[in-house]
């Protein structure tokens, strides 16, 4: 397994951003998390860039669409795996039927892995 | 002052006014015999018998002349008895008109000819002397005086007479002039009547008779008779029948408030249920993963294993609840094509195979043709039917028996429709119940969550269809839907 990778964690239920960073640090990767929508835009526009986005995108503080919206355009080359409700992305088709969207399940966190895999592996 | 009146008193008024002008004609015409009467009584009691008794009074005279000739001629003495009877009766009839008379004209008149007549039979008496004693000198002397004054008696007794021929005519003038004044009242006054009943008819016409006719015949909608005979009949048998449309309206009126309320409440309900399920999942979900990665690394002795399976069971029911908590909040977006339902039935029974052989279920489906097509959503209707399917299973118990019949109608509320029944033989359920069983959270089983049929009910409405219950305690259950086919000609 490849590791060596930062992962930006996102969700803005500190619980499960603490257990997913818990099972991706496990797994190897380095971890960073962030609360809120203004935390993702800075981190993954700061000097120490990350590889790879694990984001829920339902935050407090800014628009699911929007936020999705201006990552794309600041970074479109980072790779993001939406970790959600599927009835939460009911407005965003596009990444509901893509490979990069993991439903938040009890189970989901294996899911996620391979899906993470996969994704860096890839690069 | 007229125009503030209503129409009622309006009419009361032109009654009234008709009542007075009848009645006073009558008082007039009472009044006006009462005075003939008493004009022509005065005629007849005074004037008449006053003129009879001058007329008698100037023929006695009159017949008193040539009496005193003929004795002269042949010296008969009967003809001076007959003068004495014709005085006699000449005094008697200048009495009565003595009696009679009641004016000092009438006196002065009478008195004059009483002194003239006296001095008359004086020089008469005297005269006849002359002729018994033959004295033709002293005769011829008299006899002009004589006849001078006789002829000045009955000219007197003209006048007298002539006293009540004038009077006669004036009570006839005045009878005549009184006439022609009634005349002319009774002219009037039929005049008059004769306007307040035009007045009256018109009121009559255009104020109730017409707008009547007119509102039968609105009322009628053009549709009864082209003839009217009693405008009143029609009029309160049309308003008889407005008043039952009237009820009906209300009744529908009251019927789709009591919709209204209830899609009202539904939306709150589900905005309630939305926002509530949105909070729950969130940390639901984080207990779900905690305790999946508690899963994988526990080794857990027996009784501690079947705790952990309820606590897991639990929170998947809880998830469960949740989900449709999520699904009865979010109407879902319909995705419409051209289907028959007969597809739709075999896509939930395909679907459901192995739950109905766990189940131990009989399905016996009852299809002669695949139901017309509608324009629906396959994904949605087959939700519906599992949903009734398993609710059916579920009531049933192992091994019951379900009969899904389809069929084409024609419903009251849908028009042509393509119409489902599935009935169970489970243990049905009380009327009241199946009143309830379609409002939200209205469960009769543990694990109920009571939207299945909610939601159900939501999808047909979309669909505008609808969804019937018929049930009672011990006989089963049996559940129609109907789905309208668009496009058909009724």
């Amino acid at each position: 397994m490849k590791t060596g990778f930062d992962i930006l964690i996102t969700d803005h239920n500190p619980h499960v951003r603490r257990f997913i960073a818990r099972e991706m640090t496990a797994a190897g990767y380095r971890v960073q998390e962030a609360e809120c929508g203004a935390d993702v835009l800075f981190q993954v526009s700061g000097n120490k860039a990350v590889d790879l986005l694990i984001l829920d995108p339902d935050l407090p503080d800014i628009d699911s669409a929007v936020l999705l919206q201006r990552l794309r355009k600041r970074t479109p080359a980072l790779p993001v795996v939406i970790h959600a409700f599927s009835s939460d992305m009911e407005d965003h088709p596009e990444y509901l039927k893509s490979d990069r969207f993991v439903e938040k399940r009890g189970a989901s966190i294996e899911h996620l892995k391979e899906v993470i895999q996969d994704l860096l592996i890839r690069r | 002052m007229w125009l503030r009146l209503n129409l009622r008193h309006r009419i009361y008024a032109i009654l009234t006014a008709l009542v007075i002008i009848t009645i006073s004609g009558g008082l007039v015409m009472v009044w006006y015999t009462y005075r003939m009467e008493r004009l022509f009584s005065g005629i007849i009691g005074r004037d008449l018998v006053g003129f009879q008794v001058a007329a008698a009074l100037e023929a006695s005279l009159v017949h008193q002349k040539g009496f005193v000739s003929y004795y002269y001629l042949d010296g008969d003495p009967e003809w001076l008895r007959r003068l004495g009877e014709y005085r006699q009766i000449f005094k008697e009839r200048l009495r009565e008109a003595e009696i009679l008379s009641d004016t000092p004209r009438q006196q002065e008149i009478l008195e004059s000819i009483r002194s003239e007549y006296n001095e008359y039979i004086q020089i008469k008496d005297r005269v006849i002397d002359y002729y018994k004693t033959g004295q033709r000198k002293a005769l011829a002397d008299v006899h002009p005086q004589l006849r001078e004054l006789f002829f000045h008696i009955v000219d007197q007794c003209e006048v007298y007479k002539h006293i009540f021929t004038d009077q006669i005519q004036e009570a006839r003038a005045e009878a005549h002039d009184q006439a022609e004044q009634l005349r002319y009242v009774a002219g009037a006054a039929i005049l008059l009547e004769l306007l307040l009943a035009l007045f009256l008819a018109f009121v009559l016409v255009s104020h109730i008779l017409g707008p009547v006719r007119r509102l039968t015949l609105a009322a009628e909608g053009g549709e009864g008779p082209g003839r009217i005979d009693n405008e009143i009949t029609a009029l309160s048998r049309s308003v008889r029948g407005l008043i039952q449309d009237a009820g009906q309206v209300h009744l529908e009126l009251e019927r789709s408030r009591e919709h209204l309320l209830q899609s009202e409440k539904m939306a709150l309900v589900g905005k309630l249920a939305a926002g509530t399920a949105h909070s729950i999942r969130n940390p639901l979900t984080s207990v779900k993963m905690r305790l999946f990665s508690l899963g994988r690394s526990l080794v857990l002795s027996d009784t501690q294993k079947e705790d952990f399976e309820v606590i897991s069971q639990e929170i998947r029911h809880i998830d469960t609840i949740v989900q449709n908590f999520l699904e009865f909040s979010r109407p879902p977006k319909l995705q419409f094509q051209e289907i028959s339902p007969s597809t739709v039935v075999d896509m939930a029974l395909q679907l459901l195979s192995h739950r109905l052989d766990a189940y131990d279920a009989t399905v016996t489906l009852q299809r002669s043709n695949p139901l017309p097509t509608i324009s629906g959503d396959p994904e949605q209707l087959k939700e519906v039917l599992v949903n009734l399917i398993v609710n059916a299973c579920e009531a049933m118990g192992r091994g019951g028996a379900i009969v899904i019949r389809e069929e084409t109608a024609v419903l009251p509320r849908v028009g042509k429709a393509a119409v489902i029944h599935l009935s169970d033989n489970g243990p049905g359920m009380s009327e009241a119940v199946a009143a309830k069983a379609v409002q939200p959270f209205f469960t009769t089983k543990d694990e109920g969550t009571g939207l299945g049929l909610s939601i159900a009910l939501r999808i047909l409405e979309e669909h505008e269809g609808t969804l019937n219950i018929q049930s009672a305690e011990g006989e089963g259950a049996t559940f129609t839907i109907a789905l309208p086919v668009k496009g058909a000609d009724t």
